[in-house]
């Protein structure tokens, strides 16, 4: 728009109701095109305007211009002028004040506010407006105004002092929308907070404290975004911005809390939590009693878990209070005082004949002693020995229990207050709670035992000044207990104690403990009479448990290592490899976190790892050793895993030029022993023996920067190549697959890398075109699945023809299932290889890429393949369904339904299976799909509850029908009867894990349309 | 149910565990018999009429108390009501006698009894809770439904009557709703 003809549009403006013009103006201010003396000039003749109408309009125009320029466009004076003017509008006709208004608001952010206009624009908004005629929106505008200046203007505003104050308890005085009062109480928190309220202490409190407790419930799909807690959180804010309010709020709380509304009870005590210390303890000594009668009352009988939550925090809140009024009266302290009060109405619940009360009691005592330093010490000497007179008083099982539970609480307490103080009443304690702990552990009762065993392993994070001989005797019982109690969970929780032993008191733990367990460890089962085989390996769970120091994390490892190559020596049977091996790759999951036991696990515990196993691969009379075991090979490659995924980049290139050197050159340096033959792991003339140790060395091929193995890439890529392809040993050929694919994974761009693509596919068609035994298609297609994953995985151009491949082979008579079975690989996660961790080259959302690029060619391949092999699609769509992401199968899932249903149908268990298992999700995510289907789905589902032959069918089926029961009840009423009569049968099946779901879905269909 | 309670406050049982699944439950070979056990999984949670809590919490059914034959088709369940005069000990027998209706395979014959010397009109109960036409109408009995695992607590519990506020509470917030209302009803201040 050209500057004259903006006078034009102003007068167009002014007297119609076209909104679209202050964008236009504010482009010209901005480019200097017309300056601000010329706008108000041009806007002159309508602002002293006869027309009220006329007037607002420009008004209105001014301060949506006002809204639009940049804060830092006008200078003080423009600024002051501006401010002078609007103010001197809020005197005018009501309708413009809220223009005026708006336009305020605008200054109020503008950078360069001189002064002076703060205090004038509030004394103006005090004097002219009334907020409460003016509309919702209009009001909002007041409080931002308050609300800005408050921020930014603060200093200034207090000088106007009361003024200020009681202007703004005016205009907040009857305010009723959730909107603004969010904002409103957001003001009067900084009111509060920062003004001499003076005279008007009560008026400030009356006019924020009559919305207390907030009732509010929002309207539904409320586009507004106010909730109930929006609103509680700012008026406890306001409640507890000021001291002052103490005298005023105690007693509106008391009065709540008398209600019989859980919610206001529970605000109440929240309130009172939050406002505690602002009130201090002047004001709560006057309350204490009442406020402390309705807390008990809330503790003994609410039954409420929030509401005894709240009412529990408020106390320790009250407690903290009062510990820090350091005044005496009559030699006690004010807290010292009011634990007295609480002792003195709590002590004759701990007596010795009902016990009811005492968990609600102790609880009582819990919080107060979590107040301060002082009320534990205070707390703790008059309740320990007491619960501990009451556990030998009350022989039955239960009573001792919950007094055990109680002890643990209140150690739980302690633990968290760490002081001198503290620490002395604990040694006032400790030996009778030892004692008391240690009896209980050996009590018959299973409950009571867990609970003294948790209770022990607080007791040992407290700082304790034990006997000498305590200790060792402790740990003997534990170590007793970890083996031979008949229980799982008390076996599990000495383990931890012990793990706790380990942090607190390493020394008892390497005299009494490690040997103790090391001996366990040599005992084979067979050789005690009588011993469990599941306590014997008690001594794996304990040993990683207490690996939690890198001193003992060194010991324990080095040991297991020896005892694994002492193991290694037989050859097969032994049941303890595994665990050995479990137990290591245990130990180095929890420890690779920290760096100290990193550097442990990576200088001494990897060398003799891969010793060890290259050792006995390259003596060919351990070729029967019990190490080759697959099993062991996986946990002991998880350790190497875990190690690489949490190394240094020098460390892990480093390890990777010793492999590297190891595996291709026969170099042994990285050993600490040289092997008897030469080792040649990549060889296809290898030993399966050798071979299969690729799996261990892979985490560090596929996860080392790739300059690093710049020119060893080829040298391994046709290795293990030849070896995937042509390897005896089934192992070998799997893993040497998926280390390549690794490899191609993060294979740099470029022509190296299309030129091996290419010839693999030229082989790879070759023997899966040559009538070749199957054995070899086989190896050839799990190479070639495993390609398309490491290439899909990255976006590579090739993935396309890859997937391509696959899916033609889908109607292959004899390799279609497999190649079905592909796709779950391909869309698979695998922790081993190709994953975040180990710095795969993964492009995000490629499932989902996958799916769609491929379902619809999936959808008419099963229209028109032959019968034989129609199975093959559907087995593919479900692992793809299988592993998509709920939010993308719901857009695609209508079309594919009916193909579900005839997975169904088909005679495959693991198609029906994974079919069922969606369908189970789908019931609840998107059961308008599944209603049209009902009539195919129930009859369908009720045959495959009587399954003959599968007992995981039946389940899933029966689950799958009582999923059913959320779909609408009109849908489902037909079927009641039948599916009802047709279950009676199921409930009588012959496996009690398929009755216990026929007897959930039977209840459930038994309830469809009743009127409850 | 009327206001008051016949015992306010109970004493609490901890809750069995689960059962654990043997090697032998996943085999599809092996026919698992009904036991003891697995009938009494079945009434265990069934919630008692007065307070939130299951009837094995309460102690009304132990595991002991049931008796099954599976080879002849015979059910026998004890239950012991909280106190002797338990008004609701029908209606807790009754709930145990629909559950097994529904869960159970019509070959069992199932007797739900009093245990002996635990309630003072203890053959009455007995009786009613033999009667087939009594069984068959808390069938339809919607009250017992609600007794039910699996309802929301709101619903077995009515008699945590909620109350209102007793205070001087001026001003209520509004609404969304009722806030945009009130703008239309603006009187101009001059």
């Amino acid at each position: 728009m050209a500057a004259p003809m903006w006078k034009s549009a102003l007068d167009d403006y002014v007297k119609t109701e076209i909104d679209s013009m202050a964008p236009d103006v504010v482009k010209l201010l901005t480019d200097n095109t017309i300056s601000l003396l010329e706008l108000i000039e041009g806007l002159g003749k309508y602002l002293i305007s006869e027309e009220t109408s006329e007037r607002g309009r420009v008004v209105k125009l001014l301060a949506e211009i006002l809204h639009l320029i940049p804060t830092d466009k006008l200078n003080a004076t423009e600024n002051e002028l501006l401010v002078a003017y609007l103010c001197d509008r809020l005197k005018d006709h009501h309708s413009i004040q809220p223009p005026s208004l708006h336009g305020l608001l605008a200054l109020c952010h503008s950078k360069n506010l001189p002064e002076g206009c703060p205090e004038k624009i509030c004394r103006s908004i005090f004097s002219e407006v009334q907020t409460q005629t003016l509309s919702q929106g209009d009001r909002r505008i007041a409080y931002n105004i308050f609300s800005v200046l408050l921020t930014t203007s603060l200093p200034e505003l207090q000088k106007i002092g009361s003024d200020f104050v009681l202007g703004y308890i005016q205009a907040m005085d009857a305010e009723k929308d959730p909107r603004n009062l969010v904002i409103a109480f957001h003001c009067a928190t900084t009111i509060i907070r920062n003004f001499q309220l003076g005279v008007f202490v009560e008026e400030m409190f009356e006019v924020v404290s009559c919305y207390f407790p907030v009732d509010f419930t929002p309207p539904p799909g409320d586009p507004n975004g106010v909730t109930k807690e929006d609103l509680i959180l700012g008026l406890r804010g306001c409640l507890a911005a000021s001291g002052q309010f103490g005298q005023y709020c105690c007693p509106l709380l008391l009065e709540k809390l008398s209600s019989d509304v859980t919610s206001a009870k529970v605000d109440s005590l929240r309130t009172l939590e939050a406002a505690a210390k602002v009130y201090g303890s002047k004001c709560l000594l006057e309350y204490r009693t009442s406020l402390f009668g309705c807390i008990k009352r809330e503790v003994f009988g609410s039954g409420d878990e929030e509401l005894e939550a709240a009412a529990l925090l408020a106390l320790t809140a009250m407690t903290t209070t009062f510990s820090q009024e350091t005044i005496i009266t009559d030699s006690q302290t004010c807290a010292e005082e009011f634990v007295s009060e609480i002792w003195n109405e709590c002590s004759r619940y701990l007596g010795d004949d009902d016990l009811r009360l005492m968990v609600p009691t102790c609880r009582l005592l819990c919080a107060v002693a979590a107040g301060s330093e002082v009320t534990c010490c205070k707390v703790l000497s008059l309740v320990v020995t007491r619960l501990v007179q009451i556990f030998y008083s009350h022989p039955q099982a239960s009573d001792r229990k919950a007094v055990m539970e109680s002890i643990h609480s209140f150690l739980r307490v302690t633990r968290q207050i760490r002081s001198e103080k503290v620490k002395k009443s604990i040694s006032e304690f400790q030996n009778s709670v030892y004692a008391v702990v240690m009896s209980a552990i050996s009590e018959s009762n299973v409950q009571l035992r867990v609970a003294a065993v948790q209770c022990l392993d607080t007791f040992l994070q407290l700082p304790l000044t034990l006997a000498v001989t305590d200790p060792p005797v402790m740990a003997k019982v534990l170590v007793d207990r970890a083996f031979t109690d008949e229980d799982k969970d008390v076996r599990f929780s000495c383990c931890s104690v012990l793990s706790t032993m380990a942090k607190t008191d390493a020394a008892t733990l390497k005299s009494v403990v490690l040997p103790c367990l090391l001996e366990k460890l040599r005992t084979k089962p067979m050789d005690v009479d009588g011993s469990d085989p599941e306590q014997h390996h008690m001594v794996f769970t304990a040993l990683a448990a207490i690996s939690v120091t890198t001193e003992i994390l060194s010991l324990v490892v080095k040991e297991l290592v020896s005892y694994l190559s002492c193991l290694a020596q037989m050859s097969t049977g032994e049941p303890d490899v595994q665990s050995v091996a479990s137990c290591l790759s245990v130990i180095t999951t929890s420890a690779v976190s920290r760096p100290d036991m990193l550097t442990v696990l990576y200088s001494h515990t990897l060398p003799e790892l891969f010793s060890l196993l290259v050792s006995m691969a390259t003596d060919s009379s351990h070729h029967n050793s019990c190490v080759h075991n697959e099993d062991v090979l996986q946990h002991l490659t998880t350790c190497v895993r875990q190690i690489v995924v949490h190394l240094n980049e020098k460390r892990l290139t480093e390890l990777c030029r010793c492999l590297t050197q190891l595996y291709l050159h026969n170099e042994t340096a990285y050993l600490s022993c040289t092997p008897s033959t030469p080792f040649y792991p990549l060889q296809t003339s290898s030993p399966w023996q050798q071979t299969e140790l690729i799996t261990l060395a892979s985490p560090v091929i596929c996860s080392c920067p790739v300059e690093v193995l710049e020119s060893s890439l080829s040298d391994y890529s046709q290795q293990l190549w030849s070896l995937s392809l042509q390897s005896d040993h089934k192992l070998t050929r799997r893993t040497a697959a998926k280390c390549l694919a690794g490899l191609i994974n993060r294979w740099p761009t470029g022509e190296s890398l299309l030129n091996f693509l290419q010839s693999s596919i030229d082989t790879i068609n070759s023997v899966l075109g040559s009538d070749t035994v199957e054995g070899r298609k086989r190896a050839a297609l799990n190479q070639l699945i495993w390609f398309t994953k490491a290439l899909a995985m990255r976006g590579h151009s090739k993935a396309k023809d890859f997937i391509s491949m696959l899916t033609n082979l889908l109607d292959d008579q004899s390799i279609g299932e497999l190649a079905a079975t592909g796709f779950e690989i391909i869309l698979g996660d695998f922790p081993d290889v190709l994953s975040k961790p180990l710095g795969a080259n993964i492009r995000i959302m490629y499932k989902q890429r996958i799916f769609v690029e491929n379902v619809g060619r999936l959808k008419e391949g099963f229209a028109s393949s032959p019968p034989a092999t129609k199975k093959n699609y559907l087995i593919c769509l479900s692992h793809m369904l299988k592993i998509l992401p709920k939010q993308v199968l719901l857009s695609e899932l209508p079309p594919l339904f009916p193909l579900m249903v005839h997975s169904l149908l088909c005679d495959d268990l693991d198609l029906q299976l994974s079919t069922m298992t969606i369908l189970c999700d789908l019931t609840h995510d998107a059961p308008d799909v599944i209603s049209k289907h009902v009539d195919t789905l129930v009859p369908q589902l009720l045959q495959l509850c009587t399954h003959p032959s599968s007992m995981k069918i039946r389940i899933k089926a029966l689950r799958c029908i009582s999923a059913l029961c959320v779909l609408p009840v009109h849908l489902l009423l037909p079927y009641k009867t039948r599916v009802v009569r047709s279950l009676e049968p199921v409930l009588d099946d012959r496996k009690r894990l398929v009755r216990r779901e026929a007897v959930t879905a039977r209840s459930e269909w038994c309830l469809i349309g009743d009127p409850s | 149910m009327t206001g008051t309670l016949d015992n306010a406050n109970p004493t609490v049982y901890e809750a069995s565990k689960e059962r654990q699944t043997t090697p032998d439950d996943e085999n599809d070979d092996i026919v698992d018999k009904f036991d003891n056990r697995e009938v009494f999984d079945l009434i265990r949670n069934i919630n008692d009429p007065e307070h939130p809590l299951t009837l094995e919490e309460l102690n009304v059914v132990e595991n002991s108390k049931v008796k099954v034959d599976d080879d002849n088709g015979y059910v026998a369940i004890e239950f012991t009501p909280t106190i002797p005069h338990c008004s609701m000990a029908t209606l807790i027998g009754l709930s145990i006698r629909v559950k097994l209706l529904r869960a159970l395979p019509t070959r069992f014959k199932v007797d739900v009894t009093i245990t002996p010397g635990s309630h003072a009109s203890e053959e009455a109960v007995n009786k009613q809770l033999a009667d087939k036409e009594r069984v068959t109408a808390a069938l339809e009995n919607s009250h017992l439904l609600e007794v039910w695992p699996g309802y929301p607590a709101e619903v077995k519990s009515p008699i945590l009557s909620t109350g209102t506020v007793k205070s001087a509470n001026v001003v209520r917030i509004e609404s969304m709703q009722k806030g945009a209302t009130r703008e239309t009803e603006e009187t101009p201040k001059r």
